[in-house]
């Protein structure tokens, strides 16, 4: 009998039709646990980096954490491997709520989906019966719509469901993946590679059983995980998105103005009172933390943090229910609302300064505080009409296009557009800047910036509580303050390199990292998180081979990356961050000799030379010999000397 | 005076995790959470969260026949079908039967004795959307219908036995 992991994977080729369940190679989840580790690996065997995201040798592969389908709290997330059309990188997504449970219920840890069907359909997975379906019915309709026509149709309300809006299937790089309530595969163009693949959506349905090798030890540490958990819904009960969140301190407009939200006063309680309906959850989680909301024009819909004040910031508009109204229309067309609200923001600065003109814009004045204009952008952008086909590929692209200096005001790490931070901050400048993917959640840890600047009471409570989550050197970090300006890029990076493994290791067992490193008083600990994959699975792991698997999975994902040309050119901010200090000047601008530093002292701990490529020595220490090879192989590492030393 | 047990659901307060499945089909296999399979639980909640509609219903009992007019609801403008909301194992559906044996599964309250914590979809759910209550109540009629019962229960032994045999055993336990 297999433990924890179901022990297949479903393969469908959508050029052929063919529907394969296939025995998952045991080796590969012993080696790389699960998730985004064996998915990454997959990818690494398949998808030579020749290939091109949109030809049908890409695969989109959706993977489910070890974890994911028993009762370990908050293990409910979906993970997708793919190559990015956007940025042309190795990329992953992931996503709360239920669909990679339910996978594992039907009896697979992953999905691998190749090939190129020839006119829409949609692929309906009941346990062991797999349908390739016409979807001609419901091609060029939302993600609400498309969801309720499925659930319909297949006559089961208990399905869960990933399917594109009108955005994905315009091929739009900032289209997203969406589940519903609020949960989506989102980022650097997942959307439009199953658009590509004319696959409208991915309904799944199962009655199988997920085994645990040793039940009542994963039953007892679950319980206490759950009871530790009364302390971070507190927290997060008493979470304000105006005191403690960003919308004391967005990024205005084309991220050219820093400073806090006008008018903040007031707006959390609003949105508690006016708008919100419910507290939701993924599954198997208490945290609660996305909202059912009720828009201003009584429609139903699903928020969750950060998306909602993208519109407010780049379209400088001070207006709750305009904010909700981008969020849901973005969550229609199946839109990714950070890339989607930072693009309209772009056009508007273009505009402003001469170098977009009416022309271009097909006679639409476009300035910001506009908030019809926002949201027709949106509509443009999804739809690829007059200006939205220009902005239709991510601000990169666009300024590539439009010339005229606009390459200077498109801000993005590695071709994606960045969030609405101030990335003047030394952590949040180094995750963002070297992460693979830039986006807020992936790498970064907000334990960090919550304990700066904290009274000495606060931090002590959390220091010596039970919730602490780092090595015991970390303990003086928090106790001094970081250095605004990153000169104590020493700690910084040690504490980086820590969070981005922690991070890895929940992608490979599907917890949400809300439950293991995001917050102060996450739950889990590394000890937790590795004790229960090994009384989930029968293996045995400790902290240290935990962590070194996660490490694994983000190396691979760097090398693949390397050979596509990433290097240390590539893992900076946006030229403005070392021109400008942030406004209110929070944080002088990014020191260029200092950013440099940080840099090499991180790649320094993450096992990479000078120039961003993994070393040898590294590759070896994580059992990545065949990645040296392939690097060796394609003259990216060594030299003839180094190999006939080696041979 | 009889403990009446139950399970109060609170809808409003339901976030929609479903743990509750999860851990109620853990605990009620052998051994015990050695799975986790949702359509095993004795709990399931309906949701439709493009409504805001999420109804955790606990297994009932199990009947032999489909019933006739089911009737449908209106809810926010939404139709519901009367299934949704049934805590009946019945012919008709798949809810509420263990998916390989098709066996009827009914709520136990974790059986007896109960977990220390007592039922586990109610321990597990931290926001309140499941209560157990224990309460005393005077249920005379069930104490009736236990004396009937037992009545019975004789009169079908007599005439299993015959009136002689049942009279002897009834004597020598007399003595004992």
């Amino acid at each position: 009998m297999i433990y924890g992991w179901t022990g297949s994977n479903l393969e469908i080729d959508l050029s052929t039709g063919n529907i394969e369940k296939e025995e998952a190679d045991t080796k590969l989840n012993e080696a790389y646990i699960g998730g985004r580790g064996v998915g990454t690996k997959i990818l690494w065997d398949r998808v030579p980096p020749e290939v091109n995201p949109f030809s049908p040798d890409n695969l989109l592969i959706f993977v489910a954490g070890v974890l994911n389908g028993t009762i370990a709290p908050g293990a409910n997330r979906t993970g997708l491997i793919t190559r990015s059309p956007q940025t042309n990188l190795l990329t992953y997504s992931n996503m709360g709520g239920f669909w990679a449970p339910e996978l594992k219920h039907a009896g697979y840890d992953n999905l691998i989906i190749s090939g190129k069907s020839q006119g829409p359909v949609y692929i309906w997975i009941n346990n062991d019966k797999v349908e390739i379906r016409d979807a001609c019915h419901i091609w060029g309709k939302d993600t609400a719509e498309t969801r309720s026509i499925i659930r319909e149709e297949l006559k089961n309300n208990k399905i869960q469901i990933l399917c594109i809006g009108q955005a994905g299937e315009n091929k739009v790089c900032s289209a997203s993946i969406e589940h519903g309530a609020g949960a989506s595969l989102s980022r650097a163009g997942v959307g439009a590679l199953m658009g590509d693949k004319n696959v409208k959506a991915i309904a799944v349905y199962g009655t199988k059983d997920v085994n645990i090798a040793q039940p009542l030890e994963f039953y007892e540490l679950c319980q206490k995980l759950n009871k530790k958990a009364e302390r971070l819904r507190e927290f997060v009960d008493n979470w304000s998105y105006e005191r403690d969140g960003l919308l004391g301190k967005a990024v205005y407009g084309n991220l050219n103005e820093f400073r806090p939200m006008e008018n903040i006063g007031g707006w959390h309680d609003a949105f508690l009172r006016d708008y919100r309906r419910r507290q939701i959850s993924c599954s198997n989680c208490s945290l609660r933390c996305k909202h059912t909301i009720r828009t201003p024009d009584d429609e139903y819909s699903f928020i969750k943090c950060v998306s909602w004040y993208c519109f407010i910031a780049c379209c400088k508009i001070q207006d709750l229910s305009f904010a909700i109204k981008c969020y849901t229309l973005c969550e229609k067309y199946g839109f990714d609302t950070l890339s989607c609200a930072h693009l309209i923001a772009f056009a508007i600065d273009l505009y402003e300064k001469g170098i977009l003109t009416k022309k271009d814009t097909e006679g639409i004045h476009l300035e910001y505080g506009n908030a019809d204009l926002a949201l027709l952008l949106i509509e443009k952008i999804a739809k690829r009409e007059g200006i939205g086909e220009i902005l239709a590929d991510g601000v990169y692209e666009a300024a590539r296009k439009i010339g005229k200096g606009a390459e200077a005001y498109a801000y993005h790490v590695k071709k994606l557009e960045i969030p609405i931070y101030p990335l003047h901050h030394p952590y949040m400048n180094l995750t963002q800047s070297t992460s693979d993917r830039v986006d807020m959640l992936k790498s970064i840890s907000a334990i960090p910036q919550h304990y700066v600047q904290k009274s000495e009471e606060i931090k002590k409570e959390y220091i010596e509580s039970e919730y602490w989550p780092y090595p015991e050197e970390f303990k003086e970090y928090i106790w001094d303050n970081f250095d605004p300006t990153g000169a104590d890029y020493d700690r910084i990076t040690k504490m980086v390199s820590f969070d981005v493994d922690s991070n890895a290791l929940s992608d490979l067992t599907g917890v949400c990292i809300f439950w293991t490193g995001f917050w102060p008083f996450n739950p889990y600990l590394i000890a937790d998180h590795v004790r229960l994959i090994s009384y989930a699975t029968g293996m045995s792991l400790d902290e240290e081979e935990g962590m070194k698997i996660a490490k694994k999975a983000s190396i691979l994902v760097r090398a693949y990356n390397v050979i596509l040309g990433i290097r240390k050119k590539d893992d900076a901010p946006p030229e403005r961050f070392f021109q400008e200090p942030s406004t209110p000047p929070l944080f002088p601008a990014v020191d260029r000799k200092i950013f440099n530093k940080t840099i090499d002292a991180y790649y320094k701990l993450r096992g990479y030379e000078k120039n961003g490529i993994p070393t040898k020595k590294a590759l070896d220490e994580l059992d990545l010999g065949y990645v040296k090879e392939a690097l060796v192989q394609r003259g990216i590492l060594g030299n003839e000397k180094d190999k006939k030393n080696r041979d | 005076m009889k403990k009446i047990k139950k399970i109060e659901i609170d809808t409003s307060k339901c976030t929609g995790c479903r743990t509750c499945e999860l851990v109620c089909s853990a605990f009620h296999y052998e051994p015990k959470y050695s799975l986790v399979n949702p359509t095993r639980s004795r709990i399931r909640v309906f949701f439709d969260e493009e409504n805001d509609l999420y109804v955790p219903v606990i297994a009932g009992p199990y009947v032999e026949a489909e019933c006739d007019g089911r009737k449908a609801y209106t809810i926010k403008g939404e139709k519901y079908d009367e299934c949704c909301f049934c805590p009946v194992s019945c012919p008709s559906r798949d809810l509420f039967k263990e998916p390989d044996s098709g066996l009827p599964l009914k709520c136990d309250m974790c059986g007896e004795p109960p977990p220390p914590e007592g039922p586990l979809c109610v321990a597990w759910c931290l926001d309140d959307a499941l209560t157990y209550v224990e309460r005393e109540e005077e249920e005379e009629e069930e104490e009736e219908e236990k004396a009937d019962e037992k009545e019975s229960a004789i009169e079908y032994l007599i005439k299993k036995y015959g009136l002689e045999e049942i009279r002897d055993i009834l004597d020598r336990k007399s003595k004992l």
